[in-house]
């Protein structure tokens, strides 16, 4: 079972909910696949074992053998390249790595120098694997560690629990490619369900099997229920809107010594087995 | 001398934002000719900026008027020597006429680059 923890927007309680998980499973693979802001590593505390660095390729262009025909700036469909008179204009941000403006180069005019945009750490707690990816600072995407991560998770014959980013975008995407479930958490707000929404359409367009799990609950919110409800969405359980809760998790601890938290954690474990079978 | 200014959909004023606008006005100070062109950065994924700049390099202008720029098309237009100067809330056309009259002034600070999102 490789299942990826989603959300439209941040703070719903993916890391709460997926490190707690994950030390259920007990001999899960945990993946902090939320690169931008890798926490969850806080929860699932362990000595880090190994680190390995991940580059990305920036185009360099000699200028001895350009031409200016312009053939590479075109081709970029994210404009990392500008010819400006005779100055050659790389902006390393844009570029996505793709390789292409040397395939398209007549001169050969391109190469590459290997940029460093982050890395992998690898911890052990017990039987549970925990592997975060972490973007540096200042890198504007962090897909080409998702990448990274999902050769790993690709690989992994244990249950593989993923803490995705947060939104619908390109990394979040990235982070859902191996999973054959995603579990979206969701809070019973209209503000929850309109970013619900985003994932849900996400998730279908990419074929994606989807689970909910509503996080935060108090009252209720008929509009996520009676949408669950139409197209046939299991929701695994509610998990209340609790003080004490918010207390331990601000800590980074996980919840699951309370008897009164276990059972949803129970319940979403036993649910997402039968739904995975 | 070329003169561009980026365009609102309108066409006539002049458009808030520089690397999305529709479309730019390019006069032609020799002939006294104005042409319309599409902005190509408009359509951008991404780099609208340096989409845009680069198209006015590749336009040989010399001067750019607009209300505001980023870093990133800075960086494309300075490197072609392109002069830029604030427009003024005035139609595209009048502001060309303030420019000619020396009524503009050069446009000194720039939005940072976003440099791509997710």
């Amino acid at each position: 079972m490789k299942v990826a923890l989603i959300s439209g927007k941040g703070g719903t309680g993916k890391t709460f909910i997926a490190t707690n998980l994950a030390r259920l499973f007990n001999n899960a693979l945990y993946v902090d696949a939320d690169v931008e802001e890798p926490n969850g590593s806080l929860f699932l505390n362990a000595p880090l074992l190994e680190t390995q660095a991940v580059y990305k390729h920036l185009p360099y262009i000699s200028a001895k053998k350009c031409i200016k025909c312009y053939r590479c700036v075109d081709f970029c469909a994210f404009n990392a390249l500008a010819l400006s008179k005779e100055c050659i204009l790389l902006f390393p941000t844009l570029c996505h790595d793709c390789h292409g403006c040397a395939a398209v180069c007549p001169q050969g005019a391109l190469s590459y120098m290997k940029k460093e945009i982050g890395h992998l750490e690898r911890r052990q707690v017990k039987e549970t694997t925990v592997l975060s990816g972490v973007l540096n600072v200042g890198e504007a995407s962090g897909t080409i560690l998702l990448e990274k991560l999902n050769e790993l998770i690709k690989a992994e014959t244990r249950p593989v629990i993923i803490d995705a980013p947060p939104g619908s975008g390109c990394s979040v995407m990235a982070a859902i490619e191996e999973a054959d479930i995603c579990l979206a958490i969701v809070e019973p707000t209209a503000f929850g369900f309109a970013n619900f929404k985003t994932i849900y359409a996400l998730t279908q367009a990419l074929g994606k099997r989807l689970a909910v799990v509503v996080n935060k609950v108090y009252g209720e919110f008929k509009e996520l229920e009676r949408f669950l409800q139409a197209q046939n969405l299991p929701c695994l359980t509610g998990i209340p809107l609790r003080k004490d809760i918010a207390l331990k998790t601000a800590k980074a601890e996980l919840v699951l010594d309370d008897a009164s938290c276990l059972g949803y954690f129970e319940e979403i474990q036993r649910k997402l087995l039968r739904l995975s079978r | 001398m070329r003169i561009a200014i980026a365009l609102a959909e309108n066409k006539s004023d002049v458009s808030p934002i520089f690397g999305r606008a529709a479309y730019f006005l390019i006069y032609d100070s020799e002939g006294e000719t104005e042409n319309i062109v599409l902005n190509p950065g408009n359509s951008a994924y991404g780099g609208a900026g340096i989409r845009a700049a680069q198209f006015l390099v590749r336009q040989n202008v010399n001067v750019l008027l607009t209300f505001r720029l980023g870093e990133n098309a800075l960086s494309v237009l300075h490197a072609a020597g392109i002069k830029i100067y604030r427009a003024e809330l005035v139609g595209a056309k009048d502001n060309i006429v303030l420019y000619k009259a020396g009524k503009l002034t050069l446009l000194d600070s720039f939005q940072r680059g976003f440099q791509g999102g997710r």
